[in-house]
């Protein structure tokens, strides 16, 4: 990751963003970072599959991001940095990727209670 | 006069009476039994009727003992609670009569010599209708109070002394030995109350020789004489501490040994285990281990050599075991198979080979066997012993379930914040809280007692460590002061948020009925909206012991709130205080003579004024459209001028208006009240009497106000009279009707006079005042909810659920007293917990929503129970509760589908089979999505149908649709009736969360799962049928068709 933020725009970078733009691929991504300092909590389950007939069984769902962030949380992992670095450039990019409904929202919601939570830590 | 089964089976639906008779055959088919095991399982899937199956066998077993010359007949009905006992004896109860007393002890039947010898009469023999709950009556020892009951000691004394021929020294002497852990003084009390009444009414015979040569023969009796001689010599006031473990296991034996007393001489011919599956222990072998004493009383009585057994079931076994699981499904099924072959080795072998060509048939793909034909020996096999009768089963593919996702918003940073601070609070008192906690219950530091995580951090924080409070308090605690003064809280859980989302805000805390499903006038403003979303209750099911109880408090909290906040924005008034109290008084002045008496006049059941206010008569004459709350007015208005032709001059009050129409029923009224003075006595009843002398000797002349004809069309008590008129029969005195109607109404003006009530009306309609005093906001919310059409629709369903059983008088009255108690629940007090304060309860007021269960009593303690069965008819009517919220304890056997066609899934079970058995709490027989289709299709032919006497229109309806045709068979129309209401299945989940492809897992097993029956390693079995599209089921309805 360090690398890919510092590099300067050029081929490789190209390509990485262009892949982000694969909304499955981001969050695939996402959810390896956000496990990788978590390791062993979490019971494999079923990535991202864009064809689970959920509540809005049109739009693409991610089955188990949400536990995944849960679990990144408790853990107050490292990744969530990571993570949180990845999501700003793919969103700083010419063409953001059309993310499933509800992930910004989540994502977001899910950063603010951790920097609250950082920071409360860090008070007492 | 013999006694005949037929008239009792005529109320059997197709199904049910091949079951009937399909039982009885194997019980007394042939005259010899040979091969017949005289046990019987009906498994019929829930929501079928089951009790009145058992009642149909009963009928039968009655009529063919009693033409065998048989004189007494005994029926034990053995149940797991004493509210589904209450709920299902009276079904049982072919003969009308009052049968024994609930939860008869084995040991005390001694003293009942009378329920044994005596009986209902059927024919020339009587019968004895025993419900029994095994905590109490089959394992008496099991538990730590192995001592009993103060009166089971209490009746051993006085038996012993008996026996024993004791002197006074003797017998003071034995009571110190049983007194057990009661006093000394209300022991003996007890024991001087036992032998007066044992004089009163001597004790059966037959139990206390069974029980002398008992005790004899084991040596009891002399273990006891010893101990009294040691406690003679001693002189002791209390047995030596040494003595006590000889002395508690004395009387726990002779305790077991006049239950077993009383089990051998019942002698029962019929015995109904419903719902056994609930205390499977008991239907062990003999010899098998671990089957103890406890089960020695049990034995007795299903071993008796007349009686038949019949289970009641759904889900006799685990229906169900996922792999990584126990596998206890299979060895579930053949226990309950063998124990209705009486253990028989042979028949389990002969069925667990044909079970095993039926696997392999389906999933063995080198056999050619026909999946059919094995199927069809299954059932050859199984049919001697076990039926089930299913409806179209509730799947997706057809139309009878609706499946509702509800997505709840992303969790707002708070929420996740709270997550943050619970894991580590788990961390520190070392509980690992998964993430199951924070998605199920909402508020959990708030709602956790009762687990031992909350107990760990409530002592701990007792303890003073200051870190646990710090902790919570950065999370969103609830305080009591936020809720003392109506604050908003923040629901601090998605899944709460969407159920706020789908109930309070679309307006639900305005409502204190449900809208009808076959309303007779246009709603009006408040109920329009209501009546577009065509509510239907919640049935709320968790596997969390919190959630009950966090979602009951939050959600009548919220309800409440949103009025009181409406009040605050209407009238800056603090939608508190005392303001809202008893605005339905008996008003009189200082000298004691009424005043207003607009009370009266809103409740008083007034005939002639009720028949002019009749919406039925509007309907038929308004052809066409439905008519509006106006039109029916001017319709009534129309009639009142007829009825006080010539028009009277006007007058100033409008009871003044009603006095005069009433007075020629003024005298029976009177009559009416003093007959139930007593019942009906309240504090006020004398200012009531006032009112009524008042009423009864006017002399006032018949007089005109604009208001009269709101007083005819939609006082409760004209509405009372007119729905009361309607579910009596022709015959039923006039009288009768009033009595009904005046107990009906009285229950609705308790309704109107709580203050929570009150405060809703004010919220919509503004504080009262002169232009509009609150009886006439009561007669406009009456109005505007059509309550008169939502009464009809809730007596007819009582009156199903009733039968035709007693006289037309006891009919009527039953009926309105049982409308009573369904709108008439207490609110409760349920509590959540701020570890941060000084006193940590903070109590919620809850009526809105409720949880079924309790969350800590015992549930088989009688106020208990007594609350449960409460709570049940409560959500059960139009009126209040609803929500509710249950764990598990709330699948099985109870009905709630009486306003409730929606179950919300909180969690997804881990079993695809609970799916079935919690909708089956609402898909039952004339429920509300039932209700709602055929006042679909044929209300409005119903609403006009001219009848000579009046008639509750939902009869005219329910006729209609047996006679339309369906596709459904014997399940229409009462169980499936096709339109816009469904089953509705509502899956909770968080986005991005792992719920939709549990759910898709669970759904492919819940599809397949009955072809795995008796089958080992059923979700294996499941994934091997794979794609292959198997339709092969094992058939087990009843012959005969």
């Amino acid at each position: 990751m360090a690398d890919l933020m510092g590099d300067p725009p050029g081929r490789r970078h190209a390509v990485v963003a262009r892949q982000l733009r694969d909304p499955s691929k981001l969050i695939e991504l996402l959810m390896v970072l956000l496990d990788i300092n978590t390791a062993g909590l979490l019971p494999a389950g079923p990535l991202g599959s864009t064809g689970a007939q959920g509540p809005a069984s049109a739009a693409p769902t991610f089955p188990g991001l949400l536990e995944t962030l849960l679990q990144a949380l408790a853990a107050d992992a490292e990744g969530l940095d990571e993570a949180k670095k990845l999501v700003e450039y793919v969103m700083a990019d010419d063409e953001p990727p059309h993310l499933p409904p509800n992930f910004l929202a989540l994502w977001e919601a899910a950063w603010q209670a951790h920097r609250q939570h950082s920071e409360s830590e860090e008070t007492t | 006069m013999t006694f005949r089964a037929a008239p009792h089976l005529r109320g059997l639906k197709e199904f049910q009476l091949r079951t009937v008779h399909h039982v009885f055959d194997r019980f007394y088919g042939d005259q010899d039994g040979s091969g017949r095991s005289g046990r019987f399982l009906v498994a019929d899937e829930t929501g079928l009727g089951k009790s009145i199956v058992a009642r149909g066998v009963i009928a039968r077993t009655v009529e063919h003992l009693e033409a065998a010359g048989r004189r007494r007949i005994t029926v034990l009905y053995v149940c797991s609670n004493r509210d589904l006992a209450q709920q299902n004896i009276r079904r049982l109860n072919i003969t009308g009569e009052p049968q024994a007393e609930l939860n008869t002890r084995l040991s005390m039947l001694a003293t009942q010599g009378d329920l044994l010898d005596g009986g209902v009469a059927v024919g020339s023999a009587s019968l004895n209708l025993i419900p029994l709950t095994p905590a109490t009556s089959l394992q008496p020892t099991k538990g730590a109070w192995r001592s009993g009951r103060k009166e089971e000691r209490a009746l051993l004394a006085v038996i012993l002394e008996r026996l024993t021929d004791a002197d006074e020294t003797e017998r003071r002497a034995g009571l110190t030995l049983l007194r057990g852990a009661a006093g000394e003084e209300s022991f003996s009390r007890e024991v001087e109350h036992m032998r007066q009444s044992t004089r009163d009414k001597p004790l059966d015979r037959r139990i206390i020789d069974e029980f002398a040569e008992a005790v004899r023969a084991s040596g009891l009796q002399s273990d006891f004489v010893r101990m009294r001689t040691d406690v003679l010599r001693s002189g002791a006031r209390d047995p030596s501490p040494e003595a006590w473990h000889a002395l508690w296991n004395l009387i726990a034996h002779l305790r077991r040994e006049l239950a077993r007393a009383g089990a051998k001489v019942l002698e029962p011919d019929l015995i109904v285990l419903d719902e056994f599956q609930r205390f499977r222990d008991l239907l062990a072998a003999e010899d098998e281990p671990g089957s103890g004493e406890d089960l020695e009383l049990a034995h007795t009585l299903f071993n008796h050599p007349h009686a038949k057994i019949l289970l009641l079931s759904a889900t006799p076994y685990t229906p169900f075991t996922r792999s990584g699981g126990d596998d206890s499904h299979q060895s579930d099924f053949l226990r309950t198979i063998d124990f209705l072959n009486r253990h028989q080795p042979a028949p389990r072998r002969e069925l667990t080979q044909t079970l095993e060509r039926f696997r392999r048939a389906l999933i063995d793909p080198t056999t050619d066997a026909d999946p059919g034909e094995a199927a069809q020996q299954v059932r050859e096999a199984l049919l001697p012993i076990i039926s089930r009768s299913e409806r179209p089963p509730l799947t997706e593919q057809t139309d009878m379930v609706e499946v509702l996702w509800q997505e709840a918003e992303a969790p707002h940073a708070a929420d996740f914040h709270d997550w943050i601070v619970l894991r580590r609070l788990g961390d520190i008192v070392g509980t690992h809280i998964t993430a199951d906690y924070w998605k199920s219950v909402p508020h959990f530091p708030t709602f956790m007692e009762g687990y031992a995580f909350g107990d760990r951090v409530r002592d701990r924080i007792a303890d003073g460590e200051p870190q646990l409070r710090d902790l919570l308090r950065r999370s969103r605690r609830i305080t009591r002061r936020q809720v003392d003064s109506f604050g908003e809280v923040d629901l601090g859980h998605g899944y709460l948020r969407r159920m706020v989302d789908q109930t309070v805000d679309l307006g639900w805390w305005k409502m204190l009925w449900l809208p009808p499903s076959m309303p007779y006038l246009r709603p009006g403003c408040v109920y329009s909206d209501l009546s577009e979303q065509a509510p239907t209750k919640r049935l709320i099911f968790s596997a969390w012991r919190s959630v009950p109880t966090a979602v009951a408090c939050l959600l009548s909290y919220e309800a409440h709130r949103r009025a009181v906040a409406e009040l605050r924005r209407s009238d800056g008034s603090r939608g508190e205080g005392t303001a809202f109290t008893s605005r339905l008084g008996w008003a009189v002045r200082p000298d004691g003579s009424p005043s207003a008496m607009n009370t009266l006049a809103l409740f008083w059941p007034e005939p002639q004024l009720a028949r002019a206010g009749d919406p039925l008569s509007t309907v038929r004459e308004h052809a066409g459209a439905q008519p509006s709350v106006d039109e029916h007015l001017a319709y009534t208005t129309r009639r009142l001028h007829q009825l006080l032709d010539p028009m009277p001059d006007r007058v100033a009050q409008p009871w003044e208006a009603f006095l005069g129409a009433s007075k020629t029923a003024a005298a029976e009224a009177r009559t009416v009240w003093l007959r139930d003075a007593g019942r009906q006595g309240r504090e006020t009843s004398q200012n009531w009497e006032r009112h009524l002398a008042r009423a009864a000797e006017d002399t006032s002349q018949l007089g005109w106000h604009d208001d009269l004809p709101v007083l005819a069309a939609f006082s409760p008590g004209s509405i009372a009279r007119r729905c009361m008129s309607r579910v009596a029969s022709d015959d039923t005195d006039g009288t009768v009707v009033q009595r009904a109607a005046w107990t009906l109404s009285l229950g609705l003006r308790n309704l109107f006079n709580r203050p929570e009530t009150a405060r809703i009306l004010s919220a919509l309609y503004g504080a009262p005042d002169p232009s509009r005093p609150y009886w006439r906001q009561v007669a406009d919310y009456c109005a505007d909810g059509g309550l008169e059409s939502v009464l009809d629709e809730y007596l007819f369903q009582l009156a199903c659920d009733r039968g035709p059983t007693g006289t037309a008088a006891d009919q009527v009255i039953d009926l309105a007293e049982r409308a009573v108690t369904g709108m008439s629940l207490r609110p409760a007090i349920y509590e959540g917990h701020d570890y941060t304060a000084e006193d940590p309860k903070v109590p919620f007021s809850v009526r809105y929503a409720l949880r079924y269960g309790s969350h800590q009593q015992s549930e088989t303690s009688d106020s208990a129970a007594h609350r449960l069965a409460e709570v049940r008819s409560s959500f059960n009517s139009p009126f209040a509760p609803f929500v509710l919220a249950s764990t598990s304890v709330g699948q099985e056997g109870i009905d709630f589908h009486w306003w409730c066609h929606r179950v919300v899934h909180w969690n997804l079970p881990w079993n695809p089979v609970d799916f079935e058995q919690r909708e089956g709490r609402v898909n039952r027989f004339g429920g509300h999505a039932v209700r709602k289709n055929v006042a679909h299709h044929h209300g409005a032919e119903a609403l006009v149908r001219d009848t000579s006497s009046p008639t509750n229109p939902w009869y005219s309806a329910f006729e209609e649709a047996e006679r339309s045709p369906t596709t459904h068979g014997a399940f229409s129309p009462w169980w499936i009736y096709p339109g816009p209401a469904r089953i509705q299945r509502v899956l909770m989940a968080y986005p991005h969360s792992r719920e939709v492809p549990r759910y898709e897992h669970l759904r492919d097993l819940l599809t397949h799962y009955r072809m795995t029956l008796g089958q080992p390693r059923q979700e294996d079995m499941i994934e091997l049928l794979g794609e292959s599209d198997h339709s092969t089921t094992i058939d087990l309805s009843p012959p005969g068709r």
